[in-house]
């Protein structure tokens, strides 16, 4: 049944598209921020802007896969350390040949970059397996493993950093870019393979649709024949796998691995799916809308550094955002009773 | 306007997407009378109870209360009016104190700063409600969860007491009591009439209904069928006549003898639940048959079905899927091989809720169009489209989220789902449960259509009348056990009386 579309069909469309709304809002603040500053539309903003984006929006589309099955990881940031800390150790350790490090050479970098994608998997897949054995809220669970993940990030490095010689391959990725493209850095290039992908799993394959329909209802899930146990542990391992693969790119881009190399990235992983449209309560989930999501925050940051505000307000507009961004959207929600 | 009337509803109506529940229906109830509501599932008689509680509101119509008219938007104001509803769910907080559930929002407290909990007169205070309506020695400082259901229920009544109602609805009040527990209930209930109390009461059970209404109403479709005076000759068929509105012989399609008695394809044996919610359970299914399992709520039909596809535990049992034992039963497990169940709660178990038609029933089908685990999206929608088609799902629209579908269209999308798979047994528990009279109607008439395909159901229902339409057998559970089988007799028909007495354990 094709209907009509009006202007206003169109307005409402977008207006109920999470990713549209906040296309839109870019746009407007863009535009703004153009206006206001000089220095927003300069190359070395934009670049910096890109570098710091990157590597939370890489992690926060492991957590969309997790919030979709209405579940929540609070591991991400210390999957992340530990992926960096053993893949940084990998790359230092290793020597080809006379005194050449693993890390200098093509393939030894690859396979660094595998082993951290690796290292998470398994850690994502310790995860669900506690999960599912154990019947405990993911909640506790991923605390739990957050910390035990930590202290042996502590154990390991005594609580240092692994740093990485300038020479090896991923230092390069780090600092470099394309100067064809104004200097487009190498870690830019990381995000939209990321989000093809996560995208392609959640929208277009069988195992993002039985995500999707564990979160939105685990029982009738079950009684319609999918092993959500095996699913609840496969959403984790992809969110391990994406936590190892944004630790590459966090490796190249602070040269080292650390146990406080990623920070507070879970939550603000949370905050960003939130934000682009993922429902808490799971049941649906944008990869895409994540992304945006993400962009939108550090956004913010960027413009109030730019337009120099007390740095210490970001964190706090980053929480009214938040609330601003889902407030409204079940201010709108049609009431029916 | 009538002095006498303590309650009186006028043209309520209020549609919910895809139903009208309630259609202009005018209603009222008398100081110090029990009135009666009866009528099939989804009729409307708990919308109607809802709009009274304000968990509901009315798109049109006006409630008066003495004559006076009141707008109630929300439960608080509900209570305000006077009007106290014991639903079937209790809204009861498992971790606090009997006292603290009475008075929950009203707590007493020590001195006028309202802030420290007085515990010790809310004990008093609730002890005094529930010693009043018959409660034996209560002790209100227990926690609510040590609390056998009737004695919930009872609690119910007494925090519907201490607000002071005038009129208190029950809804299916012994669905989950026991005979004698039903005994007391009624004796409360007769008690709060005697002191002036106007009492809507809600059952199925139309025993109940002769022996304690004063009058009876019956709704169907969301309208009112009739009121009648209980004068002591009011009988079952009449109250049925009213309820259904057309002979029973119309409303069921004639069964298709389709069944092949030599075919055994579904076999269970001696299945028993460790804790006795089921106990030795054998039965056959044979081709194109619909077999039957009556029984009171609590009997262990629910329990029984879900041990059979492994949703819920047993220490014996054996099962047979064309002369073909399965060991290991699980959902996903007995789809494989041809059993698919649709559950009694299609909005718990069912769906997912929040996702599409077409999302809903690709579920279990998406090996269908689908490649390398990637989904093949112009297929998926042939397969959609298809599907829905055969069984007229309402609207024709796949990206419809579920939530918006009238429950008959509802439990379509949930049959669609499973006649994708093929499957060679469907169990059916409440298939029609909530669903308007031509939704069920409709659901018969797919049933007996896959009969003639060659599938096998087994169909789990609390309505008699439909499994005596229905059914080529009928087994009847008992306290966990099967305790009689019931086939059609030289007429075609079934012993409605035995039927009953073997529900209620009082078959000799």
């Amino acid at each position: 049944m094709e209907e009509k579309k009006t202007f206003k069909d169109i307005l409402m469309n977008i207006w109920h598209s999470r990713e549209a709304s906040l296309i839109i809002v870019l746009i407007i603040l863009s535009v703004i921020m153009s206006i206001a500053t000089p220095a927003f539309t300069t190359r070395e903003n934009l670049i910096s802007f890109i570098k710091q984006c990157a590597i939370g929006c890489v992690a926060s589309m492991g957590q969309t896969f997790i919030v979709a099955s209405a579940n929540i990881d609070l591991s991400i940031g210390e999957i992340m350390n530990m992926s960096g800390i053993l893949m940084a150790m990998f790359i230092k350790s290793f020597s080809v040949g006379d005194g050449v490090l693993v890390g200098n050479t093509w393939w030894g970098a690859l396979l660094s970059w595998v082993l951290a994608m690796i290292i998470g998997a398994c850690l994502g897949w310790l995860n669900g397996f506690l999960l599912t054995k154990l019947r405990l809220p993911a909640f506790i669970i991923t605390l739990g493993t957050q910390y035990i993940i930590r202290g042996i990030d502590q154990v390991i490095t005594k609580g240092y950093p692994v740093t990485i010689d300038n020479g090896a391959i991923i230092h390069k990725i780090g600092v470099g870019g394309i100067d064809a493209l104004g200097g487009l850095p190498y870690l830019f290039f990381f995000v939209p393979i990321a989000a093809v992908v996560g995208w392609f799993i959640l929208d277009r394959t069988v195992l993002g649709n039985h995500i999707k329909a564990l979160g939105g209802n685990e029982t009738a899930a079950r009684l319609s024949g999918l092993n959500t146990t095996k699913l609840r542990v496969l959403t984790y391992i992809i969110c391990g796998i994406f936590a190892g693969y944004s630790a590459i790119m966090m490796v190249a881009r602070l040269n080292s691995g650390s146990v406080a190399g990623a920070g507070n990235v879970s939550m603000d992983a949370v905050a960003a799916t939130v934000v682009g449209g993922t429902s808490m309560s799971g049941g649906n989930g944008s990869v895409i809308g994540t992304l945006l999501g993400c962009v939108l925050m550090q956004f913010i940051k960027t413009s109030m550094v730019l337009l120099q505000v007390n740095m210490y307000w970001q964190t706090a507009v980053i929480g009214v955002v938040l609330i601003a961004v889902c407030g409204l959207d079940s201010l709108t929600q049609k009431i029916t009773r | 306007m009538d002095n006498n009337m303590l309650l009186e509803v006028k043209d309520l109506s209020k549609a919910f997407p895809g139903v009208q529940a309630l259609d202009h229906v005018s209603f009222d109830l008398k100081a110090g009378e029990i009135h009666c509501l009866i009528g099939e599932n989804g009729a409307g008689k708990s919308t109607l109870i809802k709009c009274l509680g304000g968990v509901n509101i009315p798109e049109e119509g006006d409630i008066f209360i003495n004559g006076e008219k009141a707008v109630i938007n929300d439960p608080l104001e509900s209570v305000q009016e006077g009007i106290g509803i014991i639903y079937q769910e209790f809204n009861l907080v498992p971790g606090l104190s009997v006292a603290e559930n009475i008075y929950l929002a009203r707590e007493d407290t020590k001195g006028s700063k309202g802030v420290v909990l007085d515990r010790k007169t809310m004990y008093e205070k609730a002890n005094a409600i529930l010693t009043d309506i018959g409660f034996r020695n209560p002790d209100s400082s227990v926690m609510m969860w040590t609390y056998r259901t009737s004695q919930q229920q009872m609690v119910e009544i007494g925090k519907a007491l201490s607000h002071d109602s005038k009129i208190m609805v029950f809804d299916e009040p012994t669905a989950v009591l026991t005979e004698r527990e039903t005994r007391n209930l009624f004796d409360v209930i007769k008690k709060l009439r005697e002191r002036g109390i106007g009492i809507i009461y809600i059952s199925h059970r139309l025993d109940e209904v002769l022996e304690l209404a004063d009058r009876v109403t019956a709704l169907k479709d969301g309208k009112v069928t009739g009121t009648v005076v209980n004068d002591g000759n009011l009988n079952k068929d009449d109250l049925v006549a009213m309820m259904i509105g057309r002979k029973l012989e119309a409303y069921y399609p004639e069964r298709y003898d389709t069944v092949e008695p030599d075919t055994v394809v579904f076999e269970v044996k001696n299945l028993s639940s460790p804790t006795g919610v089921f106990k030795n359970i054998n039965f056959q299914l044979h081709k194109g048959e619909i077999l039957g399992f009556s029984g009171l709520v609590g009997a262990g039909r629910t329990e029984t079905m879900k041990a059979i596809i492994g949703e819920f535990p047993y220490s014996s049992g054996e099962f047979y899927l064309n002369g073909e034992q399965m060991t290991n039963p699980s959902p996903f497990n007995w789809i494989n091989k041809g059993l698919a169940m649709l559950p009694e709660d299609r909005k718990a178990e069912g769906l997912v809720l929040g996702m599409s038609v077409a999302q809903n029933i690709s579920l279990p089908n998406f090996d269908k169009f689908s490649k390398n685990g990637i989904v093949d999206l112009k297929a998926q929608k042939e397969f959609i489209d298809e599907n829905m088609a055969k069984l007229t799902v309402q609207p024709k629209d796949p990206n419809r989220l579920a939530v918006f579908l009238s429950g008959g269209n509802q439990q379509k999308v949930i049959l669609a789902k499973w006649l994708a798979k093929n499957p060679d047994v469907l169990i059916l528990d409440e298939p029609t449960r909530g669903i308007d009279v031509n939704a069920k109607m409709e659901i018969y008439k797919i049933m007996n259509d896959l009969t003639t395909q060659g599938i096998s159901i087994v169909m789990v229902s609390s309505e008699m009348n439909e499994l005596m339409g229905m059914c080529d057998r009928i087994l009847v559970m008992y306290e966990g056990e099967l305790v009689a089988e019931f086939t059609r007799d030289e007429n075609g028909e079934y012993s409605e009386d035995e039927i009953g007495r073997a529900q209620a354990g009082a078959l000799s």
